[in-house]
């Protein structure tokens, strides 16, 4: 097991390209999160609030993070894609 | 200046000692390589090192230096592993002029330092004297070397890591066998001064060593050797080991010249600190040996192994140094403050972009961030002041209609002599600083950024100064039409600017550069009805024509100040992590796509 995780390091050590894709992909998952999170807490902030035009403007910023989350999703898969597609031709060796 | 005139006389000076000290003695000629082999591995372990600079030091150096006793540790591990406390004051004087750490984590970085280069005397007179090293430096060369051949960033550094260890080795082993040979011809020891005299003449000899060598580690393995080779006597060594420890304080100096005040106070703390130490271990030479001895003989080392006493000693007078000024330091900082001051400048001069800062790619990327932000702090109070508002109403939580009531009168101000004095000069030295920053920085998104940053800045304060004629004449305007329209120009920017203190702050969720998108929208939005509102207000003769044209001049200006601040806001901010600002960059909306949610909000 122990042999198993060096290897993989030493994988992980050798492949920098890699690893920054990697880098890449789990940031963009990380910034969605944080998304996914503040959708949540405007949607209830909407819920609670009375105040007409404050509750426009929350819905309005709550439209631009659903935007935002729409292309990030959009561009994660992407870069999933292209990392399936490059594992299927090969390019990547992995366990 | 003064360092050109040095080297002018010296470095001839040194050549002249050498070749005429390598035409007497062979012996001598392999101890002075033996010297040379060392610095180079040390050159080659600096070089090293670098390569793992980008990116994770930042990160460390924040968390690891926001208490004194983690500074300390800092200090003292970083020197351990780096067997460089030079290097490590070299690197703290960059981070200290980069404006990342303050000069009280500074110093004790500095003192932690002194501390961990302790651990070198006890390395060579541990291990080095005692097992054949060289047989260890042969492989690490050979595999060191192979990896510098490498293209990756980081093998190469391990390459040089590895090729400096193998130098270091080796030079320690041509010093050794230099010594000992050196031993059959000349006896250095009888040359040995005994007494207060000679405490005072080693001590001189080993700050000249260590002057010229540039390194008070390579000092010490020179005295580890030749007393291990019995051509100095023990005490002797002492005085030399402290006037190393005083020495080693020049390469601070001189890497203080090119780093602005802050550096220079780092610079002056390591040398009190330093010859404080020096001069206790000098008053109380008598109870340190006994000290020593008396370690020794808990610890079992043997009477006559003077080696590892020496080392014991080192550690000894370092660590009292150490006891002796970490409750001080807050006085020291007061004394250095005073000392070495801050000119008050006529124009603004950067704060934190220096040479030093240059070292590294993230010591100079934060040196230019932090430099940029103190641009748009004054061309913020330009902004105010252009507005005809206190900075302090505009930033406060009062609201902005009360803002906006009680700054109703123009304010007489001149954005040009503010702009020269305050902005100007920091924006070249902005320029001038980014084109001199390490090659693979420059190509690095973040530079860019940081460039653009400072133009949204300057085209920011340009709307201002073209708005602020009218604002003059508007503002007290009897036409309550005209003085509205005014009044809700200035209202926005107000609000912007709040909003974005806020997201920059903290206050707002995490998603600094998402969050400004919100922002964009509302900008958006508010130009389209404000163009409908002022031909309304044409038609209805309300305003004059004159007014209109002023009015929507103005408003596009105000558009423009509005979304080159927003700009610079989205520019400067920044996640923890690198990888994670460029996610939200690449998430971030463009215009287009804010475009179309308006068009889809019209439907």
């Amino acid at each position: 097991m122990k042999l198993k995780k060096l290897l993989k390091k030493l994988d992980v050590f050798l492949h920098a390209d890699e690893q920054l894709q990697q880098d890449k992909d789990e940031a963009l998952a990380k910034v969605l999160k944080k998304l996914k999170k503040k959708e949540m807490k405007l949607q209830e902030a909407i819920d609670l609030e009375t105040d007409e035009l404050e509750r426009k403007f929350l819905e309005q910023e709550l439209k631009i993070v659903h935007s935002q989350r729409e292309k990030g999703i959009g561009l994660l898969s992407e870069i999933r894609g292209r990392n399936s597609e490059k594992d299927s031709k090969g390019l990547v060796v992995e366990e | 200046m003064l360092n050109n005139k040095l080297s002018r006389i010296l470095l001839p000076t040194i050549f002249i000692v050498l070749a005429y000290g390598f035409w007497l003695s062979p012996d001598f000629k392999q101890i002075s390589a033996g010297v040379a082999i060392f610095l180079f591995g040390m050159l080659a372990l600096e070089e090293g090192f670098r390569a793992f600079t980008g990116g994770t030091l930042e990160k460390i150096l924040k968390h690891t230096t926001n208490k004194l006793w983690k500074s300390l540790s800092f200090g003292t591990i970083a020197t351990t592993i780096m067997q460089s406390s030079s290097l490590v004051s070299v690197i703290t004087i960059s981070f200290l002029s980069a404006g990342l750490i303050g000069l009280s984590e500074g110093l004790g970085i500095v003192f932690g330092a002194n501390l961990g280069t302790t651990t070198g005397a006890w390395l060579v007179a541990g291990f080095g004297l005692k097992v054949n090293i060289a047989a260890y430096a042969m492989p690490m060369l050979v595999f060191g070397v192979i990896l510098i051949f490498q293209s990756e960033r980081r093998l190469k550094g391990i390459g040089y890591i590895l090729t400096g260890l193998g130098f270091l080795f080796l030079g320690i082993h041509y010093m050794k066998e230099g010594f000992e040979a050196f031993r059959g011809t000349i006896q250095l020891a009888e040359y040995a001064v005994g007494g207060l005299a000679g405490l005072l003449l080693f001590t001189l000899i080993g700050v000249a060593a260590t002057v010229i060598m540039q390194s008070s580690h390579a000092t010490l393995v020179i005295i580890i050797t030749a007393l291990a080779a019995q051509q100095i006597t023990y005490e002797n060594a002492l005085a030399l080991a402290i006037g190393a420890n005083i020495g080693t304080t020049i390469t601070a100096i001189l890497g203080s010249f090119s780093s602005n005040e802050r550096g220079k106070q780092l610079a002056g703390g390591h040398l009190i600190f330093n010859i404080v130490t020096g001069l206790v271990a000098i008053i109380f030479i008598h109870p340190f040996m006994a000290g020593v001895e008396s370690i020794s003989a808990v610890v079992g080392i043997a009477a006559d192994d003077y080696t590892l006493k020496l080392a014991v000693f080192h550690t000894l007078f370092n660590l009292t140094g150490v006891i002796i000024m970490v409750p001080l330091i807050g006085r020291l900082v007061w004394l250095l403050e005073k000392l070495i001051r801050v000119p008050p400048p006529r124009f603004a001069v950067p704060k934190f972009l220096n040479e030093s800062a240059l070292a590294f790619h993230d010591t100079a990327i934060e040196a230019l961030r932090n430099e940029t932000l103190r641009v748009y702090k004054h061309a913020r109070n330009i902004i105010a002041r252009g507005l005809s508002l206190s900075r302090e109403d505009m930033l406060s939580e009062l609201p902005i209609e009360d803002v906006i009531n009680k700054n109703n009168m123009p304010i007489a101000f001149d954005i040009d002599a503010a702009y020269e004095k305050n902005i100007k000069s920091l924006f070249g030295a902005i320029l001038t600083f980014s084109a001199k920053v390490p090659g693979e920085a420059q190509a690095s998104h973040e530079i860019s950024r940081i460039r653009n940053a400072n133009q949204n800045i300057i085209a920011a304060l340009k709307g201002v100064k073209h708005m602020q004629q009218n604002i003059y004449e508007y503002i007290d305007s009897d036409n309550e039409h005209i003085r509205e329209e005014y009044n809700l120009l200035r209202t926005r920017i107000i609000r912007v600017m709040r909003r974005l203190e806020k997201i920059r702050s903290g206050i707002e969720p995490d998603v600094t550069v998402l969050s400004l998108d919100a922002l964009k929208l509302t900008l958006e939005e508010n130009a389209t009805t404000l163009n409908e509102r002022i031909e309304d207000l044409i038609r209805s003769r309300d305003i004059t024509a004159d007014m209109g044209i002023s009015l929507i001049n103005d408003s596009n200006y105000a558009y423009d100040v509005i979304r080159n601040l927003i700009a610079v806001n989205s520019n400067l901010f920044h996640a923890e992590a690198r990888a994670e600002t460029e996610a939200e960059h690449m998430i971030a909306l463009d215009d287009h796509e804010i475009s179309s949610m308006l068009e889809e909000d019209a439907k």
